[in-house]
């Protein structure tokens, strides 16, 4: 019997959406079973991010999820006189942050965590950038996740520090794409 | 040189991190991987928008 099918939705009400038997059993994962099961809905709510779930086609139950918000990239000190003709030399550019994304134990491997990262890329690409503007999709990767993060065209800032940091930055340059 | 992430989404690079991260978005960058996440994701997404949902065989 080959794997159910999936569909992915915007995070609804408790009884379409049910998230109470969200698990995730590395210790390190708790914060996001916790998010899912108590404060996505209220963050939703509160327009502070917006979750998209998937669920197997035939339950009610959410078996991953991803988190999106609002942010902005600021560069500090980067830009010297010379740079200002170019296009680059923005301060402040706009971004969209992957603040959460999760998978049940039982999902892992079924590559619905790739298919949730690139729907928020489409989602991006296909309501923010063309309506008001947006550079990067970035987000702060678990060290066990870069390498996912990379197949899906994400790439590492390319620091000492970063590359050692405990969730190392990672960024989508959306300038590519459209 | 800091990468500073907050709470409410906000990305504050300073001295070399800033620079670096510059110098690796100067230039447009295709990536393949990228260019295929775009394509599947587009797909998703406008389908998405369409019915509220999407099916995808797994």
């Amino acid at each position: 019997m080959g794997d159910p099918e999936i569909i992915i939705k915007k995070l609804e009400a408790a009884d379409i959406d049910q998230v109470s038997r969200f698990t995730m059993s590395d210790e390190e994962d708790k914060p996001l079973e916790q998010f899912i099961r108590r404060k996505a809905r209220t963050s939703g709510s509160a327009q502070l991010t917006q979750t998209y779930v998937a669920k197997a086609a035939d339950t009610k139950h959410v078996v991953a999820y991803i988190s999106l918000m609002c942010a902005e990239v600021r560069l500090e000190g980067a830009y010297s006189l010379e740079d200002k003709t170019d296009a680059n030399r923005y301060e402040y550019q706009p971004a969209i942050r992957i603040a959460r994304l999760a998978c049940c134990d039982e999902f892992r491997g079924k590559k619905v965590g790739k298919t949730l990262v690139e729907a928020a890329i489409g989602l991006v690409l296909l309501n923010i950038v063309p309506h008001a503007g947006c550079r990067f999709i970035i987000l702060d990767a678990k060290r066990k996740s870069v390498s996912f993060y990379e197949g899906r065209g994400f790439r590492l800032l390319d620091t000492p520090e970063n590359r050692k940091a405990k969730t190392p930055l990672m960024f989508l340059d959306l300038r590519s794409l459209v | 040189m800091a990468v500073i992430s907050d709470a409410f989404g906000g990305l504050q690079l300073t001295g070399e991190d800033a620079k670096k991260f510059r110098n690796q978005t100067r230039a447009r960058f295709k990536s393949r991987a990228a260019s295929s996440s775009a394509k599947s994701g587009l797909d998703v997404a406008r389908q998405l928008m369409e019915k509220g949902f999407v099916t995808v065989a797994k």
